[in-house]
């Protein structure tokens, strides 16, 4: 837990605030007007606050819910994306959260009913087409949920909502606020992985491949909803036979014809993110591989790229549908 | 290393100044300045006198003077008043507010320590009242309104040592007294400066430039664009040939840079990129 919670002043009495100082009562305490006079200042370095990220407490003002970036979705025709939390207890190397933020400290947005006031009118939009909400985009789902009871509060709001859908995006393998629900159709509870040697290398205090694989397991069986996120796709000597043994791993483990999605995301950073980060990490194996600027944004080469997705997808297909497959989510 | 101090009063310097062993540079200039320079560790202090602008003004005195440097470790070090808190006491500030403009800075606190943290306000006339449980001095936003532009900010630090407060006012305060609070702290807060000059060190080394970067750079012209692109394959180099010196004598028969940068590039390219194999 952070020694450190930076809370708004105009929140100080909110009970989820309240909450958490008298859960954390030796962590210093520092009031501040908005959470981005201390997140946001330019002269910060997101290497040296990851190693003792601060929590700051706040309320978000604007922007609750979101239309994903292009690409981005498991085949729902409306999809969003909102984020109770900015970054994240891991310390993925190719995590586009340190090229985008200048600081590593943890913000939690408390005023969790604001956003379900705007994904209700979101869904009332809609009509009768199905919504996709997307969490997990900038932080992750379950990672600090014993902190924020994030799922706790929104399998409640999720359950009363059957036409909305959920996607909570993980590597965490703290389910308890999932084994204590009963499970809902509607909420999706994805992993992301990459082979364990890379994950070893890149996904720092992440869980390991095998207990992410028998976590999914259970949830599975407890009938949640389960997906696979092979995202990003990451280049290294022997891919193939990484991958193969990853997708020979989760395939033999559950059960196929129940898995919700499977998809497949290519490595991909804007210029910006990539060149704070690269500047971040200049020692990092990632960013030494064979990487190229294209529109934008850098990526493997477009030959690695699509020798990758090709390779991964014929694995893939050998273990799923091609209906639950979605080849090319963004990142 | 470079570690920098900014004092308002040159009895809050002494102990500072016999601690790191420093100084009088010559010939005085704007502000009195004290250093100690090593090959490996650069170290100085300003005594900026009292009040916000002038240790605004100290700060970008001291930092033209040494140069520029990047990543140094920048502390501002001296009295405050509290209502409460005991006089003696080291505290680190964790919020800087101006009083006059309201503007505050966070000190990112990365190091993790037992020593008592507070915000800080800092006034332009003494304040006696202490109307807020929080540390009150005349200096701290001057110093952050220049430093936090010279370092990155995890490395810029304001510690103050309680001087007065409502049972023991700031009216008894001399030159002695302030001296033996900061020889009874220099310890402490030397131990506070060397762990925050390790985290700095260490992110010097990791930004180091790659050797044989300036052997290249004699040898041929380089843009500013291409010297960037340089340092990132020699970067590279490090990572993929970590054994392999990097043998300025192979690139010999390039004509000019953008060959140099090519075969470097179509060299590295090559190579595979390995994950705990
Ligand atoms: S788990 Fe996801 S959000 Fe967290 S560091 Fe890794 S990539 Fe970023």
């Amino acid at each position: 837990m952070s020694d450190s919670i930076y809370i708004e002043h105009a929140i100080q009495n909110h009970p989820r605030v309240l909450d958490l100082t008298t859960r954390y009562p030796n962590a210093r305490r520092i009031f501040c007007e908005r959470y981005n006079e201390v997140f946001n200042p330019a002269a910060q370095n997101f290497r040296l606050q990851k190693n003792n990220p601060a929590l700051i407490l706040a309320q978000k003002q604007s922007g609750f819910v979101l239309p994903v970036p292009e690409g981005y979705g498991v085949g729902g025709e409306h999809n969003f994306y909102f984020s109770h939390m900015l970054n994240c207890v891991y310390d993925c190397r190719y995590c586009f959260l340190q090229g985008m933020y200048r600081s590593a400290n943890y913000v939690l947005f408390v005023n969790y009913e604001d956003f379900e006031c705007e994904i209700d009118k979101t869904i009332g939009a809609a009509g009768d087409a199905e919504c996709w909400f997307f969490s997990g985009y900038d932080c992750d789902s379950l990672a600090l949920e014993g902190l924020s009871g994030f799922v706790t509060h929104f399998l409640k709001f999720f359950a009363e909502r059957p036409r909305a859908y959920l996607e909570l995006r993980t590597k965490s393998t703290q389910i308890n606020s999932l084994r204590s629900h009963e499970a809902l159709s509607n909420v999706v509870v994805a992993y992301s992985f990459t082979p364990q040697a890379i994950s070893s290398a890149l996904e720092h205090k992440v869980p390991s491949v095998e207990k992410r694989i028998a976590v999914l397991q259970e949830l599975q069986q407890l009938g949640w909803p389960v997906a696979l996120r092979f995202d990003p796709l990451i280049y290294c000597e022997n891919y193939q036979f990484y991958y193969k043994e990853l997708f020979a791993q989760v395939f033999a483990v559950l059960d196929s014809q129940k898995i919700h999605s499977v998809s497949l995301g290519p490595f991909r950073l804007p210029k910006s993110f990539y060149n704070n980060i690269s500047r971040l990490y200049p020692d990092e194996a990632l960013f030494a591989g064979p990487l190229a600027l294209n529109k934008g944004m850098v990526s493997y080469p477009e030959e690695f790229e699509q020798e990758m997705l090709t390779f991964c997808e014929k694995e893939i297909l050998e273990h799923v549908p091609a209906e639950i497959f979605f080849p090319c989510v963004a990142v | 290393m470079s570690l920098y101090f900014v004092t308002a009063l040159k009895a809050e310097a002494a102990a500072l100044i016999d601690h790191y062993r420093l100084k009088a540079r010559t010939p005085k200039g704007l502000f009195p300045v004290y250093e100690s320079n090593t090959e490996a560790h650069a170290c100085a202090l300003v005594v900026s006198g009292i009040g916000k602008p002038a240790a605004a003004a100290a700060t970008a005195y001291l930092h033209s003077l040494m140069g520029e440097p990047r990543d140094a470790v920048w502390v501002n070090v001296g009295i405050a008043g509290h209502h409460t808190r005991e006089v003696g006491e080291l505290v680190i500030a964790n919020k800087v507010t101006d009083a006059a403009t309201q503007r505050s800075w966070y000190p990112p606190q990365v190091l993790k320590h037992t020593l008592s943290t507070e915000a800080l306000i800092t006034v332009d006339r003494p304040e006696t009242d202490y109307p807020k449980p929080v540390m009150y001095d005349m200096e701290a936003a001057g110093f952050y309104s220049i430093a936090s532009k010279c370092s990155s900010m995890e490395f810029v630090q304001s510690c103050k040592i309680i001087s007065d407060n409502q049972q023991s006012p700031a009216d008894d305060i001399n030159r002695d007294y302030v001296k033996r609070l900061l020889e009874n702290n220099i310890n402490i807060l030397a131990d506070f400066v060397k762990r925050l000059e390790q985290y700095a060190t260490e992110w010097r080394r990791i930004n180091a430039m790659p050797e044989a970067y300036d052997h290249f750079v004699q040898q041929w012209h380089f843009t500013v664009t291409q010297q960037n692109i340089l340092k990132t394959q020699l970067r590279r180099w490090q990572v993929l040939l970590p054994d392999q010196v990097c043998d300025i004598s192979a690139y010999k028969s390039c004509r000019n840079a953008s060959e140099v940068l090519s075969s470097l590039g179509d060299m590295l390219d090559k190579r595979p990129v390995k994950f705990g194999m």
